[in-house]
């Protein structure tokens, strides 16, 4: 073999090499995988075209719109909850006669009220697992003006009998399960070291660490401690 | 000394085609990321989904974990903004963090990271459009 055809062949042997790397980064649990294209996601989030619910409601911390759960239903049959805000700066209540559709959105940092009708194609955090039959999800809203940083601790509910007690660092908070709902808004920063606990009919008792959003950003909480 | 000069000659060449196929890794990932705004990996899909289109200022970060992973979570990063909203969910709970929940980005400038305990490792993946 002379010394160009060998050099031939073991370039040939290094960009083969590369190519396997490059095929097999997923084989060796590198972050990687196969498009989405054909999943179960698209029906899993897709709204099944029946009208939303307003779950339950709180007032909000500083004062503003009311914060609010919104429940739907999505195409594979899994029930999903959003948590916003409802129209209307009565903080007391909301108006009987408001929509989920037209009547929940988000609060801007000028305080205008931005309705937020059902995305078709995502209708939230959902669950579909019968013998768990709850969502239980926290939205971290950053500081905004004055306001401090909020989070927004919300579900769906399949079960009557549910129970959800919330401990932060600052108080404990027994969590009322209101038009198959539940929802708790707090100082985002109280959660630090916090746990909820939700107990069924059933006997089945989930607990769950909860963590700031200071602790999430810098990489704290979320990938140790479920 | 013609057989050392071999036997040297195949050692170079075994770490030559190791150090390729860690080359041909990393560039995977940094692909998968950069041009692949969502994908199933390890039975989890998750990603950044534009919803109905990808310039209509409505979309999400997911984490869909398909009966594995217990706890996910989903964040927003917009370009200039920073952390603009995120979500953990909790259980058999998907992560869905929609931007419309967290106020009126453009959408290319939008990224979603994602988590899902044990399956998949924090890291960013962005639009086919991101424009920076």
């Amino acid at each position: 073999m002379t010394a160009r055809s060998r050099s031939i062949l073991i370039s040939a042997g290094l960009l083969a090499a590369v190519g396997v790397g490059v095929g097999g980064a997923p084989a060796i649990g590198l972050v990687s995988g196969t498009p989405a294209a054909d999943s179960p996601e698209a029906a899993h989030f897709a709204w099944d075209g029946r009208p939303p619910r307003f779950g339950a409601d709180v007032a909000d911390p500083h004062g503003s719109n009311r914060w609010v759960v919104r429940l739907t239903d999505s195409k594979d049959g899994s029930f999903c909850a959003e948590a916003g805000r409802a129209r209307g700066r009565d903080a007391s209540r909301i108006d009987p006669a408001s929509s989920p559709q037209e009547d929940f959105g988000r609060v801007e940092a000028d305080g205008s009220f931005t309705a937020l009708p059902v995305d078709p194609n995502g209708v939230g955090a959902c669950s579909t697992t019968p013998d768990a039959p709850f969502t239980f999800a926290v939205d971290h809203h950053p500081s905004r003006g004055d306001e401090s940083a909020t989070a927004v601790i919300f579900g769906a509910v399949k079960s009557d009998a549910l129970s959800v007690t919330v401990g932060t660092k600052t108080a404990t908070y027994a969590v009322p399960v209101t038009r198959g709902s539940f929802l708790l808004t707090v100082p985002d920063d109280d959660l630090a070291g916090g746990t909820a606990v939700l107990k069924l009919a059933n006997g089945l008792a989930k607990t769950y660490a909860l963590h700031t959003a200071k602790e999430l950003s810098s990489g704290l909480g979320a990938p140790s401690s479920p | 000394m013609s057989q050392g000069m071999d036997r040297l000659r195949g050692g170079v060449l075994v770490l030559a085609v190791l150090t390729a196929v860690s080359l041909g890794a990393f560039a995977r990932t940094a692909f998968a990321t950069a041009g692949d705004p969502n994908h199933s990996s390890g039975g989890v899909e998750h990603g950044f989904y534009p919803g109905g289109s990808g310039t209509d200022g409505s979309f999400f970060s997911r984490a869909y974990p398909g009966g594995g992973p217990t706890y996910e979570y989903c964040g927003l990063v917009v370009t200039g903004y920073g952390t603009v909203g995120s979500q953990e969910a909790y259980g058999t709970t998907t992560c869905s963090a929609w931007s419309g929940s967290f106020g009126s980005y453009t959408e290319c400038h939008g990224s979603a990271d994602v988590y899902a305990l044990g399956v998949v490792s924090r890291h960013t993946h962005y639009p086919l459009n991101y424009c920076g």
